[in-house]
């Protein structure tokens, strides 16, 4: 388990479009001891963001416009770029049909939460992306 | 002599080529024969699982050589490549040559772990074949370990289902290897031993069949034999409450009073045995809801009265003053620890009393420690025998047995819930100088008012006339009630007309379902276990009736003696709304129907607390904040959706409602949840009236809403 002090010096970039969502998600993160969050309204936003100033965690929702969550993971993936290939990526979704599901998996992401996501479920996922990270390196 | 010469040579020839043709061939029969036994698994499964390993094998293999390492690489392994597999891990295990498990990942995280309850039974099978058995969201999964002595090992997990069979293997390199070598060097000795492996995990997997069906049989017998010890339980208890709101003396009232806590005694010893299994499980879940402590101690105290007087000892309570009016916590787990233990002490107290403490000794804005004493007068412990105490199932020993009684589960049940709160019971004992119990759990402080209005609740079930039948009928409220016990019925019925509605009956599942094709039932109370067609069915086949037709759905509540988290999947899978336990409350009964039986939109409140629980863990002040900006957030949604409905845009409007679904539920908005995902199936679907018709629920529902969440602001719900 990961403690408050490891989590604060961990940058976190939330893409979601549901303002309440955001809020909900920034509330949690602060709780568990994250410090640095920023968040944006969806994948062109988001993508911007991590060009600017690449993240340590990226928590992101699937259906948003004009960019949606699968094609900024791709852009991410296939950046070339191992600095933001790498970061953890976990999606925050109430997406559940099996070709997104697939197509996200497929897509290499490091989670895949269903909403409404409990907080327990979300630091585990989170502890879980991180010690990997941590792991390979 | 040449041709003879050269025949021989050939022949020498074509055996050595023959041997080593037949070594080949019987490998890889025995490795295919291997796999076969394991029937269904699809061979790319099985390569796609052993390429899975060599990648393992390469990038991690070598650079771990101690645990920590090896359970990091293995995490982060799996980590990768978890989704990439053709299936999903459950749990994955490195183990050394002499089984000594190395390193140990488990995916808690998976998308079938967050369904719920996750059961693992470990089951010895023999030295070289062992199974374990995960029920994961209904899903199985079995996880093979196949070991030989210097062959090397295999695990597989599978998931098991009747869609699909995956397979993942893993094996380390160094088992690869192992196994490769040996098989080359014994080739032809290793086939009987290839051949009893095979054996072996037929076996196994026949084994794994039978044990199957034992753990089906267990879990079918606690169900049996939770449902028929609590169905005259239910009787006594209700007659109970019923009898008490006759006119009594007080005298009359006071033994009413015991009869009562004896009965609700009885019903927790028959939860204990189901409980056990569940904390073992690590599947027990506390509540957070506020209780005022005092009470709490009182009311254990009253419990347990007529037990004390009975012996002839004092049963005193004390709460020091600085103990704060309501805290936040699980009254009703807290309860079950202290009669525990209150009860134990009486039981082994011959001379003079047992007093239970409650302490406050610090405290500060948010939180108080509550510091728990139970202390006794009775014959007291040697420090071997209190070492003994918690563990349950100890029954080598009599003195333990005979002063804890049976199994000793209560007190293993007791510490492992404290112990949950954070806290630990403590034992302070000497032979003969009595003993003390002791655990201190820090709770959250909560408005004094917010307990108020939860005992109001209690207290103020309103005696109501009830109408008529035919009032009712055309009321739209009569209530329809399933259920084959006489007496049962006979309970229900006055239950229900003590709280204003009245009912009809039927005595079986095909009864109920006929009744609802004639009549407009405001709800239906479902008994699960009738004769002829049970309760599920009976839900399915009115629900089936109503996709038909398109008529109103008509609430439907399960009842239920087992109070199995199985039977309350299956009732909801049925398309049932809710599940009651019984023995059913006049609290829990008022409540139930004050949620369905008024005109109904949808099953679902407008603010469920406890589904905001789930997601946001405690109710902080932010999060009531971030719950009071829901609606806000929704309106773009609320717009699109509306925009997209009115020029029939059904992929629009699939995608709005999709998008509000997700933020009202994270809300805890499980109304406004259950309203957007029927627009969002409606639009999928086409059917744009239906979609409109629910666009129309959402206006109501979303001020519902907005009252729930202002009241939550204003109400003594926020802790601290």
């Amino acid at each position: 388990m990961f403690q408050a002090e490891d989590y604060r010096r961990i940058r976190v970039l939330i893409v979601e479009d549901q303002a309440f969502v955001r809020q909900l998600l920034k509330g949690l993160l602060r709780k568990m001891g994250f410090d640095e969050i920023e968040e944006t309204k969806d994948g062109t936003e988001g993508w911007a963001a991590l060009r600017r100033r690449p993240p340590d965690l990226i928590l992101c929702d699937i259906q948003m416009k004009p960019m949606g969550g699968l094609e900024m993971l791709n852009l991410l993936r296939n950046s070339g770029e191992a600095r933001l290939a790498g970061i953890p990526f976990i999606f925050l979704t109430s997406q559940d049909d099996a070709s997104t599901v697939e197509a996200a998996l497929g897509s290499g992401v490091d989670g895949y939460l269903l909403k409404p996501v409990s907080h327990q479920a979300l630091q585990a996922r989170i502890d879980a992306a991180l010690k990997a990270v941590a792991a390979r390196g | 002599m040449v041709e003879t010469g050269a025949s021989a040579g050939f022949g020498r020839q074509f055996l050595t080529r023959f041997l080593a043709a037949a070594t080949v061939l019987s490998l890889v029969l025995a490795a295919v024969s291997l796999f076969i036994e394991l029937e269904n698994i699809d061979d790319r499964m099985v390569e796609s699982a052993l390429a899975e390993s060599r990648l393992f094998a390469e990038r991690h293999g070598k650079a771990s050589a101690d645990a920590e390492g090896l359970k990091a690489s293995l995490a982060a392994f799996l980590n990768e490549r978890r989704h990439v597999a053709d299936g999903h891990f459950v749990k994955a295990e490195i183990y050394d040559p002499s089984a000594k498990v190395l390193a140990e990942v488990e995916d808690e995280t998976s998308p079938w772990a967050r369904r719920g309850a996750s059961t693992g039974h470990g089951m010895p099978i023999e030295g070289d074949v062992w199974y374990v058995k995960h029920l994961i969201g209904g899903t199985l999964f079995l996880q093979v370990v196949v070991r030989q002595p210097g062959l090397g090992f295999f695990e597989g997990v599978y998931e098991v289902s009747a869609e699909r069979f995956r397979a993942i293997l893993w094996s380390t390199a160094e088992h690869v290897l192992v196994v490769v070598i040996t098989v080359f060097v014994t080739a032809l000795a290793l086939l009987p031993v290839v051949r009893g492996m095979t054996r072996g995990l037929e076996r196994a997997l026949r084994e794994a069949h039978d044990a199957n069906e034992a753990t089906r049989a267990k879990s079918a017998f606690l169900a049996t034999m939770s449902h028929e010890l609590r169905t005259p339980l239910n009787g006594v208890m209700a007659t109970l409450e019923l009898m008490r709101e006759t006119p009594l003396d007080p005298e009359q009232k006071r033994l009413l009073g015991i009869a009562q806590a004896s009965a609700s005694g009885l019903l927790g010893v028959i939860g204990d045995v189901l409980d056990f299994s569940k904390i073992e499980a690590g599947r027990i879940d506390l509540e957070a809801i506020p209780f005022a402590p005092r009470r709490l101690v009182t009311d254990v105290a009253a419990a347990l009265e007529a037990t004390a007087v009975a012996k002839g000892i004092t049963l005193k309570a004390e709460v020091e003053a600085d103990v704060p009016p309501a805290v936040v916590g699980d009254p009703a787990r807290l309860k079950q620890v202290l009669l525990n233990l209150v009860g134990n002490a009486i039981k082994f107290t011959e001379q003079g009393g047992v007093i239970i403490r409650l302490a406050a000794p610090s405290r500060d804005a948010s939180g108080v420690r509550l510091d728990f004493a139970v202390r006794d007068s009775g014959i007291g412990m040697t420090e071997a025998e209190r070492d003994r105490l918690f563990r349950p199932f100890v029954q080598a020993d009599g003195s333990t047995t005979r002063r804890f009684g049976g199994t000793g589960l209560g007190l293993a049940i007791s510490a492992r819930l404290v112990e949950r709160m954070g806290g630990r019971i403590a034992v302070e004992s000497a032979p003969g100088a009595g003993t003390t119990f002791r655990f201190a759990i820090d709770a959250v402080v909560a408005a004094s008012d917010a307990v108020a209005a939860v005992e109001d609740r209690t207290e103020t079930i309103q005696s109501r006339a009830a109408p008529t039948r035919d009032q009712a009928l055309a009321a739209g409220a009569l209530i329809l009630v399933a259920e084959d016990n006489p007496t049962n019925r006979q309970v229900l019925d006055l239950q229900l007309r003590r709280l204003g509605h009245v009912a009809d009956f039927a005595g079986d599942g095909a009864a109920a379902v006929g009744r609802c094709a004639d009549t407009d039932f405001a709800l239906v109370l479902m008994d699960l276990h009738m004769p002829g067609m049970d309760g599920i069915t009976a839900a399915k086949a009115i629900r089936a009736r109503e996709a038909t037709i398109g008529g109103k759905r008509v609430p439907i509540i399960a009842l239920t003696a087992t109070a199995l988290a199985e039977d309350r999947s299956r009732c909801l899978d049925a398309g049932m709304d809710a599940v009651l336990a019984k023995p059913i409350s006049m609290r829990d009964l008022s409540e139930t129907l004050a949620r369905f039986a008024k005109p109904v939109s949808g099953a679902a409140r407008p603010l469920d607390l406890d589904l905001l629980r789930e997601t946001v863990g405690a109710l902080d002040p932010w999060v009531i904040e971030a719950v009071l900006g829901l609606t806000a957030s929704l309106r773009p949604d609320l717009e699109t959706l509306s925009a997209a409905l009115k020029r029939d845009d059904a992929t629009s409007a699939a995608e709005a409602a999709h998008s509000a679904k997700g933020a009202a539920r994270s809300g805890g908005a499980a109304e406004l949840g259950a309203l957007f995902d029927r627009i969002e199936r409606a639009a999928k679907a086409g059917d744009m009236a239906e979609a409109g018709s629910a666009r129309h629920e959402l206006d109501g529902a979303l001020a519902r809403f907005e009252a729930a969440a202002r009241e939550l602001k204003a109400g003594g719900h926020v802790p601290g």
